[in-house]
Order: structure tokens, then sequence, then C-alpha cells
């Protein structure tokens, strides 16, 4: 066995809530990705006899249907995974879409600290993150066509201030380092120092933020969904599922109460990941 | 340090110009036509007549140098789809959310200080590890979810609170109560984290050698110690507060704020829509910026060290 898994290995030995917190995410992932070939019924398909059967535990189940069917009798569990896969899609690409933009920002601003370009980018991430996050997607949303792509752009504005912040700081920092004016002193190009020296201490400070902002963007793009002004139906959401269920919750409550469990998982394990992150991380324990 | 102060209050005027441009452009690129949402059968003419009236007939360019003319009056502009001033409106609807912001903060500072510091106290046994899980629990859960399911089990079922809708304080309380969870569950564990710190600083271990009982030591220099963390984390929490408040007054339909908000962008009510925005995001700035000279007046390290603040 090589050096790096043993290290790997022992790393998941000593932290068993990152270690829960990551096999709830592979499950998650694989669900996401092969869930048109795992779903056990056509998550559109709906059949009114079997409408609004509760899940497999209570008296009144249908066979097949482990978590029940919803008001038109689609299956929760095919639909659940559906929903599943749009919101890992959705959250994963909007928080990757945060960083590239946090990153451009945050390396350009850092750069030219002090001077007007770093005055007016850092005034644009204070306006940001001044604006009340939710009211800012609503209207968007309603301004733009709700597509999958429309949501993981205005998804991605929640998160992007906070990376730009850290790569702006990580920058101003090392830019002032000897190794820095050794590299421009050996003729490295800007663009070379700013990719290979400035980059890289951003890692150890984006890592331990992201889960947490996935988990963020998953529970927001939910919320979104259940407004009725992120995913449109037919489009499955975890939120549209929760929204369908609604007006049955006095007599179907597992048609709402799942998908938000479901999303509950989801988060706590990246919630678990991000906080074992975040100490391992942490400059303070590692001295 | 004047310097310092007055700069950081035009970079929050800044910001605040700055949204209250992009909320008033955004509104008016939205494709769809208020005054006809309002007449649905009226003539071009009478049409124009009621944009002539709402305030949008003119450009774009033009409507903004009258509302800024306006606002320095003091004048917020008419909501048409209310029949009223926006500053009416504000007036009726901020008290509404401003109980439960505040409900919500009280709760969640007495049990985040409550239980982490009782976590923390009892650090590393079950008591600790149940009230961690609990407090991971409920950061883990969508607020509006935990809204429904709370409407549905302690109103609906149990029949304990009324569930929508405003017709008294006892309205407030159930949403108040899931606005205060995430944050309890914050305060909880960023207040057991701090404690935890500091227990491990020398001026702690001193009392506890000098024999001072280690729970009153905690409370005394811990506590103390971790109360300029605390400050920054509400101004950051303020932000998730607002958003949540929103929320949740989506989920119990309650006439507050950002039931106000939601209403206004839906039928495109322009003017009311700018008052709502510029309010909450002023008064987010507004605290944050407070946080942040309070900051420079508190600290001597930062007060010395002012370079790129």
């Amino acid at each position: 066995m090589s050096e790096r898994i043993k290290k790997v290995l022992s790393f998941l030995r000593k932290n068993p809530s990152f270690t829960i917190g990551l096999i709830i995410i592979l499950i998650t992932l694989f669900i996401a990705i092969f869930a048109d070939s795992i779903v056990p019924f056509d998550p559109a398909a709906s059949s009114p006899k079997d409408r609004l059967a509760p899940p497999f535990w209570s008296s009144g189940a249908k066979p097949g249907h482990i978590l029940g069917t919803d008001y038109i009798g689609r299956d929760l569990v095919s639909r659940v995974f559906m929903g599943i896969r749009t919101s890992v899609f959705i959250s994963f690409l909007s928080v990757g879409t945060a960083i590239i933009i946090g990153m451009t920002v945050g390396l350009i601003s850092g750069l030219s600290h002090p001077g007007p370009i770093d005055s007016i980018l850092m005034r644009i991430t204070d306006i940001q993150m001044g604006f009340p996050f939710i009211v800012l997607a609503i209207i968007i949303l309603t301004l733009v066509e709700p597509t999958v792509t429309s949501c993981i752009v205005v998804l991605s504005l929640a998160s992007w201030p906070a990376y730009a912040r850290v790569l702006r700081s990580n920058v101003m920092l090392e830019k002032e380092m000897d190794y820095i004016a050794a590299a421009k002193a050996m003729g490295a190009s800007s663009t070379r120092i700013a990719i290979k020296y400035l980059g890289r201490n951003f890692l150890p400070s984006i890592l331990p933020v992201m889960p947490m902002d996935i988990a963020g963007a998953i529970i927001t793009e939910s919320l979104l969904s259940f407004m009725s002004i992120g995913i449109q139906p037919p489009n499955i959401s975890l939120g549209n599922i929760m929204a369908d269920g609604r007006n049955y919750i006095s007599t179907s409550w597992w048609i709402t109460a799942i998908p938000g469990v479901v999303v509950m998982i989801i988060v706590l394990a990246l919630n678990l990941m991000g906080d074992t992150l975040q100490k391992y991380f942490d400059p303070k324990l590692n001295k | 340090m004047l310097a310092t102060i007055t700069r950081r209050i035009l970079q929050g005027l800044i910001v605040i110009i700055g949204i209250t441009v992009i909320t008033f452009v955004m509104l008016r690129l939205i494709p769809s036509d208020p005054s006809r949402t309002m007449a649905p059968n009226a003539t071009e003419e009478q049409l124009m007549q009621l944009k002539e009236q709402m305030g949008i007939g003119d450009p774009i360019p033009t409507q903004f140098v009258k509302y800024v003319k306006n606002l320095m009056r003091g004048y917020m502009g008419y909501s048409y789809f209310q029949k009223a001033d926006v500053s009416t409106v504000i007036a009726k609807a901020l008290p509404m959310s401003s109980i439960l912001l505040l409900f919500a903060i009280i709760i969640a500072v007495v049990f985040g200080l409550l239980l982490g510091i009782t976590a923390a106290i009892n650090s590393n046994t079950w008591i600790d590890r149940l009230i961690s899980g609990f407090s991971v629990l409920f950061q883990s859960m969508p607020n509006y979810w935990v809204g429904i399911i709370l409407i549905q089990i302690i109103s609906v079922q149990l029949k304990l609170l009324p569930s929508t809708g405003y017709k008294g304080i006892r309205y407030s309380i159930l949403p108040s109560i899931v606005l205060a969870l995430p944050m309890t569950a914050v305060l909880i564990r960023n207040i057991r984290a701090s404690m935890m710190d500091s227990i491990n600083q020398n001026f702690v271990k001193a009392a506890k050698a000098r024999g001072i009982p280690s729970w009153s030591s905690l409370i005394k220099y811990s506590f103390r110690n971790s109360l300029i963390p605390m400050l920054t984390l509400f101004g950051t929490q303020l932000g998730v507060l607002l958003g949540n408040c929103v929320v949740v007054e989506y989920v119990f339909g309650y006439p507050g704020i950002g039931m106000q908000i939601l209403n206004a962008i839906v039928r495109r009510d322009y003017y009311l829509v700018q008052g709502l925005v510029a309010l909450l995001s002023s008064f987010f700035i507004i605290v944050n910026m407070a946080i942040d000279i309070g900051y420079i007046y508190l600290d001597p390290r930062i007060r010395k060290a002012q370079g790129g603040l």
C-alpha cells in the first residue's frame, strides 16, 4: 500500500464524522449519476389507482412503492432520486461557478491592491453581499426564464464574494513574500506567478467552506423550487416535490416530509465534512 | 481613526446606492407590464395614462432621476396595488417583522448561550455530544421545511398555536421559533468553540490553579473573551436571519416585510419593491458598518494596524 493511501485511511479512521459524511455524499453522487437507471418506476408516470399511497411501514402501502406515491400516483422513490440528481447537479455546478468568479475577482483585486480596480471590485463584492440574496434570486428568476442554467447562475451569486475575499487577502499577503520577488527576478511572467504561487494557498482556505456552500446551494435550490420560481415541472427537484405535497399534507404528510428529510441528510453529511476539514486546516491547530 | 470611520461610512453609502440602482434597473427589465395587470381591459390610451400615474411612463433614466429627487425629499413613491404610499406600507409591515426578528434573536441568544456554555463545561461527555449533535441536525434542516412540518404538527394536529396569517401576538410565536432554530444552532456551536478555545488560555488556567471553580472562571473570563468574535458572527448571521425571515413569512403567510416584498415582486409593484429592498439592505449594511467601527474602537490591535480596511 502506498504511503498516500495509508495517510488517507488513517485520516478517515481518526475522523469518523467525516467518513460518515463522505459515505453519504458518495451514495448521493451515485444516485445522482445513475438516477435514471436505478429508479424503480418512471418518475413521471401517474397511476390514479395508486394515488397517495403511504410509505411501506404504514398500512395501506402499495407493493413496490417503498416511499409511497404522490397525488397522481407517481412513485416517490423515483421522484426523489431524480430530484437528488437535479439538486446535486445544480448545487455542485453553482459552487464551481462561484469559485471561478470568486478566484478571478479575488486575484485581480489582490494583485491590483491598492488601486482603483481593487476598490471597484471590492465595492461590487460588498453590493453582492449586502443585497438580500433571496430577494435578488427571486427578482432575477422572474426576470429571466427559470431554467437549470439560470438557477446555477443565480445560486452562484450567493457564494462568490466569500471566495473573492479569501483569495484577495491571500494574494495580498503572499505577493510581498521574498519567493515571489525571487520568481519575478528570475523572469517568471505575472500570469505564471499568479497561477503557480499565489493560487497555492487558496485550496486550504476554500476546501472547508466548499461543502458548506454546496449544502447552502442545495437548500436554496430546493427552496426556490418549492416557491415555484426555481426548477419548473416537468423537471423534478426536491423542492417541487415538497410543493406538490403541501396541499395534501394533512392526510399524506410523507410527500412533503420525505424530500425534506433527504435534503437534511445530504446537508448534514456536507456539514460534517466541512466541520472536519475546518479543524484539519485550522492553522492554530496545525502548528 | 476618524478617517477610517468616514471611509467605512462612505463605502456603506456606495453599496446602498449600488443596490438601489441595480434593483431599479432589474425590476424594469422584467418583461411584463404592471399597468396591464392593474387594468386588464384598458385601451392603449388608458394604459398610457395609468402608466403616467404609476410613475412608470417615462424612459428608465428619467424615472430614475425622478425617483432620486423624490427620495431626497423623503418620498419613497406610491404603491398602486395597495393604494398607499410606500412609507405607509412599510410602517405597517415593519413592526410585524421586527417582532419576529426580536423574538427569534432573543430565543437564539438565550438558548445559544445556555446550551453552548453547558456543552463547553461538559465537553466530551454525553451532554456535550447530545447538544452538539442536535445543533448540527438543526443547522442542516431546511428552514422552510421545518416551518411546514411544525405548522402541521403544532397547529393542525395538536392545535397549540395558530398556523398562518396574523390576528395577534400568538401568531408570531411559531414563526419566530422556526426563524430562531438555525441561528440557535450556529450560536451553540460557536459559543461552545470559543469557550473551549479560551479554556486553554493561560489566564483561565491561572484562575483554575488559584482554586476558582471552573464554571465561574468560565463565565467570568472565557465568556467575556468570546464576546468580540460573537459580534462579527452576529453581523454575518444577520444577513442569514433577514433572508430566512422572508422565507418564514412566506411559509406562514405572515404579513411582514418579507411577505410584502414577495407580493410586490410578483405584482411588479416597482416602488414598493425598491423601498423594501433599500430598507432591508440598509439595515444589514448599517449594522455591519457599526460592528466594523465598534471593532476598530474596541480592539487596540486593529486600531493600530489600520491599513486595508
